[in-house]
């Protein structure tokens, strides 16, 4: 029974401070006697709500998967279906799950009935004769609520849509980005690469080369970082030799390791450990931490990639003699946008993105990434991977 | 450590509507002494001209064709097709590696679809993504690449 006549019929809406949304609170009476449900209209009528009336646990069904009411006050003791059953099917469905119930009884007062009412989904429990003071206390404040937090699921919704848009715009302007940097930095090694150049322009020409690169990398992160968030993330799954794949990735590694008069090492146990993952997210892994450990380390100290086989799984630790990480800072290693106090040695830069990459990379994988550090002895960063044979 | 003297080609050939990212490749396959000779083409229907008039002088056949995806006359995986409807003359020893920007793995997924495509490179192609595709390539074919077979 959908009761739109009399003084019921809403006419005068409330706006909202900042927009011109008309907000009304829509309520639905559930009581069996007619009598009753006129009787508690009329004592919650105000201007900006609007009263849907149903006589049956199925009418106040219907009624609450059309209309979406903010609160909906119950009579537990109804024919056919009784109340409680009633706040069991709003609960189970998505639509009606989170409207707020307040169960409105003469009888059972008997504490197992409240305490079943409240587990059945109700916020709340009036008893008759209805106290007037306190029931329009408590459906106001139940209203007030409602709408607050229907605000805040229109808000999240707003900021999930903004998100989306933020990540789409970040990877377009990232991928823009990343030919002309990469333009930059391939036409800057072609000069350095001739000979005849004075020894100040060299050292430009160096400067215009790492901060080409820096900016190449941090581009390439944020393009990751926009993957990632907008779900098109995807592994490309296909078994290879893992051993065989870290010592090429190592042996490119290797030019940088040597500029700092570095030594880098794999060791594997066994020698041939065959894998299913995607092989160019682990090269990126491997790139990282091989790049971190150069990036960290003091000339003349050794790096070491171990790799090993346990059972189902295989461990590769990237294993260094650099400065190490202090204990606080290590929590906050793996978060977007966290640099430790930790320098590279040779006034290297980060950006703060790469080992939040790298653990999704391995999350995704369905694999775990952790580290072990004490500032001066060095670190020690290890992950562990299904094999998936 | 794979020999990388061994992975020397005769011909590598660069289909890109990139002038600058055609000088920037050329230069590095020649400083890495990755081919002996190599050609670009700004058009991917001249090089499919050249590459059709070719066919019958198996030695002047590129060994290594790298295609770009994103080309506004002709995009690579049209170009894929056209090249593939020569395949039955096409030497065997000719493989293509997709050279692009883009990362989106469903032009990846595509471009593999066609037997030629060996790998996916991603630009800016440099001394490290060469290395790595020698590799790449040494894993997945038995050396192709010694001088033109003589019969």
């Amino acid at each position: 029974m959908e009761k739109e006549g009399g003084n019921s019929k809403m006419e005068t809406t409330v706006l909202n401070n900042n927009a011109d949304i008309e907000i009304t609170d829509k309520l639905l009476l559930v009581d069996d006697r007619i009598e009753n449900l006129y009787s508690l209209e009329g004592m919650l009528q105000m201007d900006d709500r609007q009263f849907f009336l149903a006589t049956s646990g199925n009418e106040a069904l219907k009624i609450a998967l059309k209309e979406k009411p903010s609160l909906i006050m119950l009579d537990v003791q109804m024919p056919e279906m009784d109340g409680f059953e009633v706040a069991k099917f709003l609960r189970s469905n998505a639509q009606t799950k989170n409207i707020p119930i307040l169960f409105v009884t003469a009888i059972n007062k008997d504490h197992k009935y409240v305490t079943q009412a409240l587990e059945d989904g109700a916020v709340d429990y009036l008893f008759k004769p209805l106290d007037v003071r306190v029931t329009r206390a408590k459906v106001a404040t139940l209203l007030r609520l409602s709408r607050q937090q229907e605000e805040l699921e229109r808000k999240n919704l707003q900021l999930a849509k903004l998100n989306l848009e933020k990540n789409h715009l970040l990877g377009m302007a990232a991928h823009d980005l990343r030919g002309p940097l990469g333009h930059i930095s391939a036409f800057t090694d072609f000069i350095l690469e001739e000979a005849e150049l004075k020894k100040e322009h060299v050292e430009f020409l160096n400067i215009i080369k790492k901060t080409s690169k820096h900016l190449l990398n941090m581009v390439n992160n944020l393009l990751d970082v926009s993957k990632i968030e907008s779900g098109k993330f995807e592994l490309n799954y296909q078994s290879f030799d893992l051993v065989q794949h870290i010592v090429g990735i190592t042996d490119i590694n290797r030019t940088n390791a040597q500029a700092k008069s570095l030594t880098l090492n794999v060791e594997a146990r066994p020698s041939v450990i065959f894998i299913s993952a995607d092989a160019d997210k682990l090269e990126q892994v491997m790139n990282n931490l091989l790049s971190n450990a150069i990036k960290f380390s003091k000339s003349g100290t050794n790096i070491m990639v171990l790799i090993e086989r346990h059972d189902r799984d295989v461990e590769v630790s990237v294993i260094d003699q650099g400065q190490g990480i202090p204990l606080d800072e290590q929590k906050k290693l793996f978060l977007p946008f966290q640099k430790t106090s930790v320098r590279g040695t040779a006034g290297e830069q980060s950006t703060g993105l790469g080992l939040a990459i790298i653990k999704k990379i391995i999350d995704a994988h369905k694999g775990t990434i952790r580290v072990d550090s004490k500032p001066g002895m060095g670190s020690t960063f290890s992950f562990v991977l299904p094999v998936n044979e | 450590m794979y020999n990388t003297n061994r992975m020397k080609l005769d011909f590598v050939m660069f289909v890109d509507d990139s002038r600058i990212d055609n000088i920037i490749h050329r230069r590095i396959v020649n400083r890495a002494g990755f081919a002996k000779k190599v050609a670009t083409f700004e058009e991917p229907g001249l090089a499919l001209t050249f590459l059709q008039n070719t066919l019958r002088e198996e030695a002047q056949f590129p060994d290594l064709i790298f295609l770009d995806l994103d080309m506004p006359l002709m995009n690579g995986f049209v170009f894929l097709d056209q090249y593939a409807g020569m395949v039955g003359d096409i030497p065997k020893q000719s493989k293509v590696v997709i050279l692009t920007s883009s990362d989106e793995n469903n032009e990846m997924k595509r471009a593999h679809q066609h037997s030629q495509v060996q790998a996916f490179v991603r630009k800016p192609l440099d001394k490290k993504s060469l290395i790595r595709l020698m590799y790449q390539l040494a894993w997945s074919a038995p050396p192709v690449i010694q001088p033109a077979q003589q019969n």
